[in-house]
Parts: structure tokens; sequence; C-alpha cells
């Protein structure tokens, strides 16, 4: 299968710390990853990465669609200015566009579009709303046909909240459409930040902990939820768990990071039975001496 | 028999923590209102700490009685649920009723009170527009007095200038406010909270100081003259301009400047049932419902690829463009700007309408507007006492409804394909 996200080299620093040091993978299209590791490996780094909430110190992230479009992330996270710009003014102008208004929105925009392992919800506003908000590339967003309620606004809106409609039957929150999302308990709140996560149009979704503080029946029914996404709605699923039940069945592929390296990726039973993999989150045997 | 001697021991137990506050009371009291000084002498009053600690004591006696009270009845709140569904199923005709009752106002109230409700309806406009940046998006500015001020003096300076008229200042002034409104934001668009506060404080200082020290430009202190709309170059004047009529002249009506008020109070009504319509409006398309995103998280807006730059930017300009609209009226109302209009307090006030308006309802912050206007004028014998009337009641607002007088209804999506 073909790689949709192909990630190579990448290191993040946070002053003295190394984060992230030449960590590579790739994420098959149609497959879903699972990232795991021990407290602290990064692998939350490399979401925030991927997703544009940081910007690398290095190495290069490339999205490429079936459709032959194909998505430099590192480039439009804004880059660092390099000096043939110089001699081309229109990359000066890309690289300056992207320094100003780039980041985790535009990266949403190419297709990029993640959840967050403490829920992120728009706590005020209805379940509805919280669907409406993401679909901001759906929407007219014009103002004077919004103050005027043309008829192309009026049929996007429309079409807006039918799809809201549906996502909120698909993760069965249908009756809770127009309750504030902050009121919901909590293991809806996670099927609704998937939800709304989902009206963005993703390409690829990247769940961060979606597991974390559900009972073992929800976490079934998400295993069915994401396989079901990936089956009939052509997302690829890059995920972060802890949950090896939950990773173990679900996914095509795992990689395993630990101190801000990749020590370990492949299927799911191979990692499971690594030596490398067990030292990482076991601690080597005869280490302390016991 | 145990509950009523329980009750018993409750007011025996309230009694003694009322006696215990007032003895309290009556020590801080004594020196400072038992004693004072005539002449070389000290006067003892004895009287009056020891009733202003009998006040202490009844007030915590109530406040006791109050605190053990049974909850409002089911029936009660049951009453209430249903008064508000009615509101949900009338609220067109509400709006009509009560905008009826704007309209056929000005014809039952004097002079003097139809000058208040021109600077009631000025400070719902205010409102409104800080409503946007405050309310809806979030972001909390306390300098919101500038766009006011760029507003007032768009109009005075650009009729002193540039010879514009009122009608051609009205557009001119609020895209000059939305102009600054955005000038402002930039700089401002990667802070939060207070320090955003502290910034647009500043911005609103340096506004009123710059008008108060370009003295070649501005006017400063001495302000400038900002004259009177006309209608279709019809004046409201009693002699009128060379080359102009006066509408008592041309109506064949007695002189009186009440009509000159009443054509302004109009003017504002439709201003402002304008901006009304606009911010409904707003408030349900993608737009506001971008600035609610924004207030509650910004970073989960990012993950969805909403740019909180252009977000902000747009609240800010759509509020400082309210703002400015609000200082054109204001400077034509008056008849003359100068800079004491626009001090801190200013922004304050109108801040303390949007709290206790309640961030984001447009109804709640319309009420507190008028509220807020005309409670200070009815009051004006307690006028020295304004200040802790006000202070009081954002204090209880914030215990018992922080969410504002009413707090924000949200819209109800329904499924199209079910009946």
């Amino acid at each position: 299968m073909a790689a949709l996200l192909t990630v190579r080299d990448l290191s993040m620093r946070f002053g003295g710390v190394v984060a992230l040091n030449g960590v590579g993978f790739e994420v098959a299209r149609g497959s879903v990853t699972a990232l795991i590791g021990p407290n602290g490996a990064g692998k939350t780094t490399v979401f925030n990465c991927l997703t544009g909430f940081y910007r690398p110190c290095g190495g290069a992230m490339r999205l490429s669609y079936a459709d032959g479009l194909q998505v430099d992330l590192i480039e439009i996270l804004g880059g660092p200015f390099r000096w043939r710009d110089l001699s081309s003014p229109r990359a000066f102008g890309r690289r300056l566009y992207y320094k100003m208004f780039g980041g985790a929105a535009l990266a949403a925009r190419a297709g990029v579009v993640r959840t967050f392992q403490n829920i992120r919800l728009f706590k005020e506003m209805t379940a509805m709303e919280n669907l409406l908000v993401a679909q901001r590339a759906r929407v007219n967003n014009q103002l004077l046909a919004g103050l005027l309620e043309s008829a192309s606004y009026r049929r996007a809106e429309a079409e807006a909240v039918e799809r809201a409609w549906y996502w909120l039957d698909f993760f069965r929150l249908a009756d809770d459409g127009n309750r504030l999302a902050g009121e919901l308990p909590y293991g809806r709140q996670r099927r609704l930040e998937i939800a709304r996560a989902m009206c963005v149009g993703p390409r690829l979704l990247c769940l961060d902990e979606p597991a974390a503080g559900l009972n073992p029946n929800e976490t079934r029914e998400l295993s069915e939820w994401i396989l079901a996404l990936r089956r009939g709605h052509g997302v690829t699923v890059c995920l972060i768990e802890h949950d090896m039940g939950l990773v173990m069945e679900i996914s095509d592929h795992v990689v395993v990071l630990d101190h801000g390296q990749v020590i370990a990726s492949g299927r799911p039973e191979r990692v499971r039975d690594d030596p490398v993999v067990l030292e990482a989150y076991l601690g080597a045997p005869g280490e302390e001496g016991w | 028999m145990n509950g009523s001697g329980e009750g018993a021991h409750g007011v025996g137990r309230w009694l003694r923590e009322a006696a215990i506050t007032g003895g309290i009371a009556f020590l801080l009291f004594a020196p400072i209102t038992g004693v004072t000084l005539s002449g070389y002498t000290l006067e003892g009053h004895w009287q009056r700490p020891l009733w202003l600690a009998v006040w202490v004591a009844v007030g915590r006696f109530l406040w006791s009685w109050f605190r053990a009270r049974p909850r409002p009845s089911p029936a009660l709140s049951r009453l209430s649920g249903a008064f508000s569904l009615w509101l949900d199923d009338h609220r067109t005709h509400l709006i009509l009723i009560l905008l009826l009752g704007a309209m056929i106002l000005p014809w039952f109230i004097g002079k003097y009170w139809l000058n208040v409700a021109i600077l009631a309806w000025i400070y719902v406009l205010l409102a409104l527009g800080l409503n946007i940046v405050v309310g809806l998006a979030g972001l909390l500015d306390l300098g919101f007095v500038a766009f006011y001020a760029v507003g007032a003096y768009g109009y005075a300076l650009g009729h002193q200038y540039l010879g514009l008229s009122f009608w051609a200042a009205l557009p001119f002034g609020a895209l000059l406010a939305a102009c600054f409104g955005v000038m402002l934001g930039f700089p401002v668009l990667r802070m939060h909270g207070d320090y955003l506060a502290i910034v647009t404080l500043g911005f609103g200082e340096i506004i009123r100081l710059v008008i108060n020290n370009w003295m070649s430009f501005t006017g400063g202190p001495n302000g400038v003259r900002a004259p009177f709309p006309s209608l279709f170059g019809i004046d409201f004047g009693r002699r009128a301009a060379p080359g102009h009529v006066t509408f008592h002249e041309y109506f064949n009506l007695p002189y009186s400047n009440e009509y000159r008020d009443i054509f302004f109070y109009f003017l504002l009504l439709i201003v402002v049932s304008g901006m009304v319509f606009l911010v409904r409006r707003l408030r349900r398309m993608p737009l506001g419902r971008n600035w609610e995103a924004l207030r509650e998280d910004e970073i989960a807006c990012r993950a969805l690829g909403i740019q909180p730059v252009t977000v902000k930017l747009s609240a800010f300009g759509l509020g400082a463009m309210t703002g400015g609209l609000g200082g054109v009226f204001f400077a034509a109302s008056q008849g003359f700007v100068n800079p004491t209009s626009f001090t801190f307090m200013e922004s304050a006030h109108i801040l303390a309408i949007v709290i206790l308006g309640g961030m984001g309802s447009t109804g709640g912050v319309i009420a507190a507007a008028v509220l807020l206007t005309v409670l200070p004028e009815a009051l004006r014998d307690f006028a020295e006492y304004r200040g802790l009337l006000f202070g009081c009641a954002m204090v209880l607002m914030m215990v018992w409804r922080p969410k504002g007088l009413m707090g924000m209804r949200r819209a109800r999506f329904r499924r199209s394909g079910v009946a």
C-alpha cells in the first residue's frame, strides 16, 4: 500500500531537551497506525508536529493523497527563511504567508485533523454547534450572503445541519444534539470530539488517546467505530493509545517510540514480541539487580 | 415535636449570631461615628453607633432567615419554565410589542426624559458592539471607549476639515472606527485574558491623550463642534442657515425644539433596530459561531482549520464599527465633543452593561443598557451612592446570576427529514 504520510528524520528540541530525535515512519493509505511507547516517549510531540501545533526543528513530513496531491507539511507550518528565497520573490512570498497565517489551521485544511488527550470541546455551545463550527470549509462564509440569507447560504447551512445529524447518529449522540457539549457525560464528550473531527472532512484522522477514561464496553464500541470510519469513510487513522488490547485489535501497523526515537515498528504481533519493546516498557531484565 | 424544637433552636441561634454581629459592628462604629470633634472638645454621640449596630443585627438576622428559608417550590419553577416556553413561542410578538412601545414612547415623556432615552439608545449601540468583542469572541476589551471617541471625533473633525455632513459621517465614522479596531487587533493577536485587557486599556488611554494633547488638530480640551443632522436638507434650528429651510417653517408649525429630539430618537431607533437584527443574524452565521468557538477554545479552533487571526480581527473590526456608530450619534446629540467624555470610566460603564446583561445575550444587553442609563437619572437624589449601588449590583449578579440577567439562548436544531 502506498504511504499517505511519510515522516523522515523528524527532530524537535525544547531548549536543551531533545524531545524527538530522527523520528521516521510511514502511515499507509487506508490503514490504522498506532503510535505507542512509555510516558514521555514523545508520542504527543509527534502529533503536535503533524498537526502543526509545533514547528519541528528539522526533518520532513509529506502527505501524498490518492488523487496525486502532495502537501509538504513543514512548508505550510512556516519553515525558516532560506538564502535562496531571496532570488525567488514567489517562494519568499509563500514563506512569508505561511509564517503569518500558517500552522495548525492550514494543516487541518490540508486534511490532518486531530482530537486531544484532554477533551477540547466548545463547552458552552451545543453539540450541534460544535459540529457546525467544524464544517468551516463547507458552509458559505461570506458576510453579505449570510446577512441577507441568500439561497446558496441557506442551502449550505441546511446541508451542514444534515451532515452534523448524520455524524451524531453515527456516534449514537442523536438525543444530545441540542445539549451543551460541556454537560454531556465523559464518554459522550469523547465521541462528540471524534464526530467533530470527522465533520472537518479529514483524510488523516489523528486520535490522541481516544480510549482514555472509557470503560471496557465503550472501548469495544470505539474500536468498532474506528474500523467503520476506515472502511466506510476513506479515512486513514493514526492513533496514540495506552490500551494495548485496543491497539492490537485494530491497528495494522504499530510504531514504538522511546526517548524520542523509533525503537521498533511493524505488524502488531511482531512488535508485541519484540524484546526491545519489552525492555522499553518493563526495563531491562536484571538491570535493577533483582 | 422534634422539628419545632429544632426550629426554635434555629431562631435562637440566629438571634445569638445577630447579637454578636451587632456587637462587633458597635465596636467598629463607635470610634468612627460615636465621637466627633467640635471645636476643641470631643462630643459623644452614643445613639449613632447603636442605631447602626441595630441595623446590622437586623440585617444579619434577615440574612440567616433568608438562608434557612425553603427552596422555591417545584410549582413555582414549573411556572417559570412554562413562562420561558411561552416566551420562546411568542418571541416575535414580544419584540414587535416592545418596538411599538419604543415608537410611541417619545410622545408621552417630556423633553428631559426624551434626552435620557436618546442616551440610553446610544449606550445600547455601544453595548451591542462591545458584546461582539467580549461576550461573543471572549476578548476582554477595557478600551472600548477608544472606538466611541474615534466615531465621535470622526464626525466632528470630518465636519470641520472635510465638511462632512452627518449622513456622510455615519459610514465614515463607522469605517474609521473599524480600521482602528483592526489596527488594535493586530498587535494583540497573541494575547489572552488579563494581558489583552491591559493592552486594550492602554490603547483607550492613548486615543484619549492624543485627542487631548494634539491642540492644533483636535482643539484639545476645548473640544470640537458637531452640528445636528438635517433631514433631506431641512434644518431643525429656530432659524435656517442661508439657503436652507427649517422644519417648522416647512410644515407650518410653531417652533419647538422637541421635533428635533423626536426626529433624532427615531433615527437612533432605526439604527439600533438594524444593529440588533445584524447581531442576531451574525450569531447564527458561521462567523458568529466561529467567534463563540474562539471564546471557548482557541486551540481546538486551530485544530479544526479555523484561522484565529481572521476571526479575532473580524470581531474587533465589527465591534469597533458599532462603537464608532455610537460615537457619531453621541457627537451629533451633544452638538460638541471633548476628551472628557471618553475616559476609562466610560469603558467600565459599557463593560458593566455587557456583564450585567449576560455575556452574549442580545436582549439582556439591551435591557441592561436601558436600565443602567435610566436608573441613575431616576435616582438623581442618590447620585453620591451611584457607585456603591453599582458595585453592589455587580457583586449580587456575580453571586446569583453569573450568566447575566438573561442567559444566552442557544439556537435549537431540528431534523429536516423528521416531521
